[in-house]
């Protein structure tokens, strides 16, 4: 059923990007494009290269990211927007943090999905 | 089989004779019954309550020597520092390494001989149970005294020592062999006391009790020595006690010409086993917290070449409420080596660390000095003020990721233009909102996050009983039918289901900015249908993270909840509002603050050299254009730091940043 195969692009997906996340993060650098753009709290970077970069040097070892939503809709050009909440563990500290995450995903000439827009947000207070 | 080595101390040659004791002397049990006494080192304390009425008897005189041993107050617990001491100083005690490791008085062990030619050799367990009653019970009574004389262990040596094993106190069998030796262990003190049973009849036998192997001898020797040592420790400490000031001042021991002359400076590990001792000894001098308090107040270790606290870390021990600590002289480089005290000086005021390697002016040294000794008010004698203390306390609150303010890139204003118009509308005119910004392919979903982190003092969640039949979570629905239902599209069906919404009412964007953190983006490549909007051919993805004041109807229930909505715009249809919105995603989680991204100076992770030169471009660049930090540190990132550039930039950009770029909004 083709209205619902973003929503499962976007379930496979978000799968993929955490399990990835918490294990090596280095491994991310296939889902960003040179005009991807990633909003780490206030920074932005643009480029896989950086992207990576940026992620890698996240001052944590240890992270765990548990999904409580996920919702996705399709928007312009085949590209599908994924909005993510959960809870963030980052190494021995107990207190989980919630955040949210919001991508654009865009399609590739190939038809490949990849990441435009990736903002995360710490939201606790 | 080998024989068995004659172990000493707490090496457990044979089963106790516990059972057998308490079932033949009742009157034992009530001088045990007294509340049982537990000291520092978990040890329990075998004198307790008894020592004040033990003197009125004869003082005990060593049999080494021959001399009385010191009496008066300090008999009763002269007995346990001694252990101390002997313990400390002998060589002995591998124990020296872990002063929590249970320290009893090192056992003596006596031979008894006897029991096999008694009429009690013929009871069912040899006679053994009689034996030990009948020595303790002859041994108190000859010492005339109060606290009964125990023995500990019980080791049967069956044929002769050459060829014993170690017997079970209770069989009958192994008793009935030919030179039964009875090997016994008790305290010094009540050694002293069996061994006067020697020559003793017991049942028809005469018994010959001797110290064989010289382990009386040798305990009688230890305490001799730690006698002396601890009368000569006791000197140098009141030497070094300055009353007036009530300072202790132990600084320079290795130039102590009485330590030196007692020769247990020559090693590391004798300095640190006679510092243990001076602690027991304070102990012993102060025996209170409040005589502690009383009469020291400052403690100088200077100039002793301590590496580590770990080193003298008993001080922690003997004096918690210390207020001065001089402790300038040392070799402490890292934090890492004054951990062994860390939270033990609740009250420490002072620490003066010159003349050490460590680095006091570093940050996070300092912040690591002040989460250990929470009072700490005075370092190296520079005053540190309450605020200063807050500073570095914020310096080591985890902060794995800083959060800093939003990205907020908006193009001409419409971002934050689309915002405030949103919002006022969503509360007041949600049909007028859909008819300006929605059309038919607009694309509308909910979704509820019950788990959410809250804080502890945060209201209790709202009910969702609203929201759930309406929630598109994909990790909870998934049949592709439910999660089409749930996903709306055209202004009519997000109508039907906003109308079905609570009503709401957010904060003032221009208001309240510091309740919302917003983020926008500029999206490439989307179609412009009229090709003639603020915008061009670029979209936006706007992220916005905020709370809202709600009121059920149906369930009369008022009460705050955090959302989160993410929007892509496009440009909008010909003849129509030139942007429109293209995606619209609301998620909702139980109230709880967002951080104020706005006041979040103050705690922010402490900066890196290189951090710290950002902070300081932001701040000058806010002072010289106004704008906001958030908005001065983008600038400043976009150009690569260069300050020249990031103001060059402000001037070209200025005419299209949002109002609430600017401190004076």
């Amino acid at each position: 059923m083709a209205a619902n195969d973003f929503s499962e692009i976007a379930r496979q997906f978000v799968e993929f990007y955490y399990n990835q996340f918490d294990s090596d993060r280095k491994g991310l650098a296939s889902l960003y494009r040179e005009q991807s753009m990633l909003t780490f709290e206030s920074g932005s970077v643009l480029g896989a290269g950086p992207i990576v970069e940026k992620l890698s040097s996240l001052p944590f070892e240890k992270v765990k990211h548990q999904v409580s939503t996920l919702d996705s809709q399709p928007t312009v050009e085949g590209g599908i927007l994924i909005l993510i909440t959960g809870a963030l563990l980052v190494d021995e500290e107990q207190r989980p943090m919630n955040f949210t995450q919001a991508f654009q995903l865009m399609r590739d000439p190939s038809g490949g999905y990849f990441v435009f827009n990736d903002i995360f947000k710490l939201i606790f207070g | 089989m080998a024989p068995p080595t004659r172990g000493r101390g707490g090496q457990s040659r044979g089963s106790t004779t516990s059972a057998p004791r308490k079932s033949t002397r009742g009157g034992i049990q009530k001088t045990r019954s007294r509340p049982i006494r537990v000291d520092r080192d978990g040890d329990l304390d075998m004198d307790a309550g008894s020592g004040a009425r033990r003197s009125n008897r004869p003082p005990p005189t060593d049999p080494g020597t021959g001399r009385p041993q010191r009496q008066g107050a300090t008999t009763r617990s002269t007995t346990k520092i001694q252990q101390v001491i002997s313990r400390h100083l002998s060589g002995e005690g591998t124990d020296m390494v872990s002063k929590r490791k249970p320290q009893g008085g090192p056992l003596v062990w006596l031979e008894v001989k006897g029991l096999k030619e008694s009429k009690a050799a013929s009871n069912p367990d040899g006679g053994l149970r009689d034996l030990l009653a009948f020595l303790e019970r002859k041994a108190t009574g000859v010492a005339s005294r109060i606290r009964p004389v125990v023995v500990k262990k019980v080791c049967l040596a069956i044929g002769d020592a050459q060829g014993s094993h170690i017997g079970v106190p209770n069989g009958p069998s192994s008793l009935n062999r030919q030179g039964a030796v009875v090997q016994i262990a008790s305290s010094k003190e009540d050694a002293e006391e069996i061994i006067k049973l020697n020559n003793f009849s017991f049942a028809g036998a005469k018994l010959e009790i001797s110290d064989s192997d010289g382990s009386l001898a040798q305990a009688n020797a230890a305490s001799a020595q730690a006698q002396d040592v601890k009368s000569k420790l006791t000197d140098v400490l009141s030497q070094r006690y300055m009353t007036d000031t009530k300072l202790l001042k132990l600084d320079a021991l290795s130039q102590d010409q009485a330590l030196v002359a007692m020769g247990i400076l020559e090693s590391k590990d004798r300095v640190e086993k006679m510092f243990r001792v001076m602690m027991k000894i304070c102990d012993e001098l102060f025996k209170t917290a409040k005589d502690k308090i009383d009469n020291i107040q400052s403690i100088s270790l200077a100039n002793n070449g301590i590496e580590n606290a770990t080193q003298v870390e008993e001080l922690a021990d003997t004096f918690p409420d210390l207020v001065h600590l001089e402790f300038s002289g040392n070799q402490i480089s890292t934090v890492a080596q004054l951990a062994a005290w860390k939270g033990k000086f609740r009250k420490l005021e002072t620490l003066h660390l010159n003349g050490n390697p460590i680095p006091v002016a570093d940050l996070k040294t300092r912040a690591a000095l002040v989460e250990y000794f929470p009072k700490l008010r005075d370092l190296n004698g520079e005053q540190l003020t309450p605020e200063h203390i807050e500073q570095l306390r914020a310096a080591t609150r985890p902060a794995p990721i800083p959060q800093h303010g939003p990205d907020f890139r908006d193009a001409n204003g419409i971002g934050e233009t689309f915002l405030v118009d949103f919002f006022a509308a969503f509360d007041a005119d949600r049909h007028g909102l859909l008819a300006k910004y929605y059309d038919e392919e607009s694309q509308f979903s909910l979704a509820v996050d019950t788990n959410s982190i809250r804080n502890k003092d945060a209201p209790p969640p709202l009910s969702w009983s609203t929201y759930i039949p309406k929630s598109r979570n994909l990790t909870r629905i998934t049949t592709p039918g439910a999660r089409a239902a749930r996903l709306l599209t055209g202004r009519e069906s997000i109508f039907k289901i906003w109308s079905e919404l609570p009503a709401t009412q957010h904060p003032n964007i221009k208001e309240d900015i510091s309740k919302y953190i917003m983020d926008c983006h500029l999206l490439s490549g989307l179609a412009d249908p009229s090709g003639s909007t603020g915008i061009g051919h670029d979209g936006m993805i706007i992220s916005v993270h905020g709370q809202f004041e709600e009121y059920d109807a149906a369930s009369s229930q008022r009460g705050l909840r955090s959302f989160s909505r993410s929007f892509v715009l496009g440009p909008g249809r010909p003849g129509n509002n030139p942007i429109r919105v293209v995606s619209d995603m609301l998620l909702l989680r139980a109230y709880n603050p967002l951080p104020n991204i706005f006041a979040a100076g103050t705690a922010q992770p402490e900066p890196s050299d290189d951090q710290a030169l950002r902070q300081a471009k932001i701040a000058e660049l806010s002072k010289q254009t106004n704008m906001i930090p958030a908005y001065s540190e983008m600038c400043l990132s976009e150009v690569g730091w260069d300050f020249d550039q990031a103001v060059a930039k402000f001037h070209e950009t200025k005419a299209v940043l949002p109002a609430n770029a600017f401190a004076s909004v």
